[in-house]
């Protein structure tokens, strides 16, 4: 009998190669993630720290033999008035844009958790502006916003004379305000995805419930479903804001290059000045910066939602 | 079902070897190429990346060009790849600094002003050799250089921009801009165009020519170690004054980028276009009817538009023997008098290779000859570093003063400050 047992313990090592007995076998199985996210992820910004502090320009490029120069790239972003406006621009940008995410991309979805006639092809149709590519998408509401022969326009003349039309490209901060609507309607299929994922795995019992004590629809809206979705959107904006703060594309093809400083927003300023200026240096600071703020971001809304519970 | 997943698990595992094995393999399993009979003696494989920003007609000449090289150069794959020219510049630039950046580069002289002062490509000459060099039109060459040095053999001359017009519509063309204008002007009236003239009014280098007809000019000293923006001048201010009556008096559209340009010309929708070479393809292809002429003297100055010749730049990192035989034979057989010619047709600038200048297919060509009164005032575009800071000082200007932002009269000192807050912040 023991034998048998022996015989079997055996067998059952061999065909693990003692892997499922030690203590480090967790370690094995996050191996591989951890593999990568260390070349993709820690290294990158382990050297993009590292540059920060470097003087990078297009002279010294290729050698890649960059002066040491301490913090003088962050004085320097941090003594620049066009720092602070783009900053404050910047968080003007997210917080519109997630605020609209959030509540359109929400209501979207309630109105989709229900019974609808063609609910099909109505969330098809809703997915829509998440499967075109950005680039695409960008330029052809870049397209759309013309003065003249847009179609936005044509439609705003239409509807309310021709002193209706809205100058979108030429004028900066017209042209900020395309950039809001157009990332706006990008944004929403995302958050309005994630709300319904959420929805429909809130047990139909307590809407029930909450039916039978006699509550209003937006009593159970705020006490059933809100509170329901928190640990859903939370990730979700998180993320949302994290894209929107570090949203390049949109911005950069409506303002035609982020021309003007009244139209840009953080991330085009470091877009800008790593390859049309090709100060690395520079523009790893300000990434570094950008950095800090999503952090900063982050960790503060999850503990807030967090003392809430 | 235990054994479909032993065959399956079996079947990957090969897989999985035979494709990490493929990369060792790859040397023995080559068989030796023929010897061909153009320039490369060695036989051994080469592959070449060559990047271009051409238009979609030369893209495709170039694909046609590239496979007759192939079929004679069996051992040589030259893989094309299309970038825009800004993405272009920076993809190169940063590219180069791994090792993932093409042999060969298809751009504007005006790249020079990133590639040189970078350490990104090799003196060219030196490559190819002076017998091949002789065949090539010295001035071209001299546009090609960067501190004296030849890293560029340019394939066209020319690049400059000039005045398209419908024939259908005006059958005489102006003599002069304010004829021009009122020719537009009145077209635009009796309801024939919506536009007298167009162009891409958001890229300063469709109009800064208008800036030579008031006597001035984008830096001091081109040639000078540091040269200094002049763009805080009454000539900058004169120009801006010049757009905006233009823009208000509705010659030329409210907004228009180069699409929308493009497209209203194309249609018949506008009399005039500033354009380039580059787009008379896409005009026949639309069958508008048109003529070329230089654009026409202001208060009897004639505007001097930027012009350049576009070339090959090879990478700093090809050092290889057999890569540089590679990159001779295939830039010698794409700048060969028929390769060129073949090119002529999709960009319409006069080529470089001398013996084709002298081509009837040139010298009876009326598009370039056109083109010729048009380069005779034409200024050589500065391919300084300092030039991006100075497309980005006008830039957002230009357009504040054409939606009424800013006024004609303070754009200058407002260029003259974020060209020199450019130049700073490229370090230079």
């Amino acid at each position: 009998m023991n034998g048998t047992v022996e015989k079997l313990k055996k067998k059952k090592g061999n065909s693990s190669f003692g892997i499922g007995q030690g203590k480090m076998t967790p370690f094995f199985f996050l191996a591989p993630a951890l593999i990568v996210l260390t070349l993709v992820v820690a290294y990158p910004l382990i050297y993009e720290i590292i540059i920060s502090f470097k003087n990078v320009t297009l002279l010294n490029l290729k050698s890649q033999k960059y002066p040491w120069i301490g913090l003088d790239n962050y004085k320097n972003i941090l003594a620049d008035s066009l720092f602070y406006s783009t900053l404050i621009r910047t968080i003007l940008w997210t917080a519109i844009n997630v605020f609209f995410h959030v509540s359109v991309g929400l209501f979207l979805a309630i109105v989709l958790n229900r019974k609808l006639p063609g609910k099909a092809l109505i969330r098809v149709l809703l997915i829509l502006p998440w499967a075109v590519p950005q680039y695409i998408a960008a330029l052809t509401w870049k397209g759309m916003y013309n003065v003249e022969y847009g179609s936005v326009n044509l439609i705003l003349t239409k509807l309310f004379g021709s002193a209706a039309a809205i100058p979108w490209l030429s004028i900066p901060s017209w042209t900020f305000v395309a950039c809001i609507i157009t990332n706006i309607w990008l944004g929403i299929p995302f958050m309005m995805m994630i709300s319904l994922g959420g929805l429909t795995s809130i047990p139909d019992e307590l809407y029930e419930a909450a039916d039978l004590d006699g509550a209003t629809g937006f009593q159970k809206f705020k006490n059933i479903t809100l509170p329901l979705l928190k640990p859903i959107l939370t990730p979700a904006i998180i993320l949302g804001t994290v894209w929107t703060f570090n949203m390049v594309n949109v911005v950069y093809i409506i303002t035609s290059g982020a021309a003007s400083d009244e139209s840009q927003i953080l991330i085009t300023m470091v877009f800008k000045r790593a390859f049309q200026y090709f100060r690395y240096g520079q523009s790893a600071a300000l990434s570094v910066i950008i950095f800090l703020i999503l952090l900063a971001f982050s960790t503060v809304f999850i503990r807030a939602q967090k003392s809430e519970d | 079902m235990r054994k479909i997943k032993t065959i399956i698990a079996m079947a990957m595992i090969s897989t999985l070897v035979v494709g990490s094995m493929a990369g060792c393999t790859k040397k023995a399993a080559v068989v030796t190429p023929e010897k061909t009979p153009a320039v490369v003696e060695s036989t051994k494989p080469v592959s070449l990346a060559l990047w271009e920003q051409d238009d979609p007609t030369a893209q495709k000449i170039l694909d046609g060009l590239i496979t007759e090289f192939q079929a004679a150069n069996k051992n040589i794959t030259v893989k094309r790849t299309h970038f825009e020219t800004e993405d272009l510049r920076k993809n190169y630039t940063t590219a180069s600094l791994g090792t993932t950046g093409p042999d060969i580069v298809l751009g504007p002289n005006d790249n020079l002003g990133v590639f040189v002062p970078g350490s990104l490509v090799q003196p060219i000459d030196t490559i190819l050799g002076a017998d091949f060099m002789a065949t090539i039109d010295p001035n071209a060459l001299d546009a090609a250089k960067f501190s004296g040095k030849q890293y560029m053999l340019p394939d066209r001359n020319g690049n400059e921009v000039l005045v398209a017009y419908n024939k259908k519509l005006v059958p005489t063309p102006p003599k002069t801009f304010e004829e021009l204008e009122a020719m537009g002007l009145k077209l635009k009236k009796e309801g024939k165009v919506e536009y007298g003239l167009v162009f891409n009014e958001v890229e300063p280098f469709f109009s800064v020519g208008f800036l030579g007809a008031f006597d001035g000019k984008v830096f001091d000293d081109v040639n000078a170690a540091s040269p200094k923006p002049t763009l805080n001048t009454p000539a900058v201010t004169q120009w801006m004054t010049f757009m905006k009556k233009i823009h208000t008096e509705g010659l030329i559209p409210k907004e228009a980028d180069g699409t929308v340009a493009d497209n209203l010309f194309k249609g018949g929708k506008a009399a005039f276009e500033i354009n380039g070479p580059w787009g008379f393809a896409d005009y026949t292809k639309a069958g508008i009817d048109f003529g070329i002429m230089p654009i026409p003297t202001i208060n009897g100055k004639s505007p001097a538009p930027y012009s350049a010749v576009k070339g090959y730049t090879v990478s700093e990192g090809v050092k290889d023997a057999d890569k540089l035989a590679a990159v001779k034979a295939f830039l010698i057989f794409v700048n060969s008098k028929d390769a060129q010619l073949k090119m002529v047709d999709a960009h319409q600038q006069t080529p470089t290779n001398l013996e084709a200048m002298k081509d009837a297919k040139i010298t009876g060509n009326v598009l370039i000859a056109g083109q010729k009164d048009q380069l005779a005032v034409a200024t050589p575009m500065p391919i300084i570093t300092q030039m991006r800071a100075i497309w980005d000082a006008i830039k957002p200007v230009q357009q504040d003063v054409l939606s009424g932002k800013t006024k004609p009269e303070a754009a200058g000192a407002i260029m003259q400050k974020k060209a020199e807050e450019g130049i700073k912040a490229l370090g230079l």
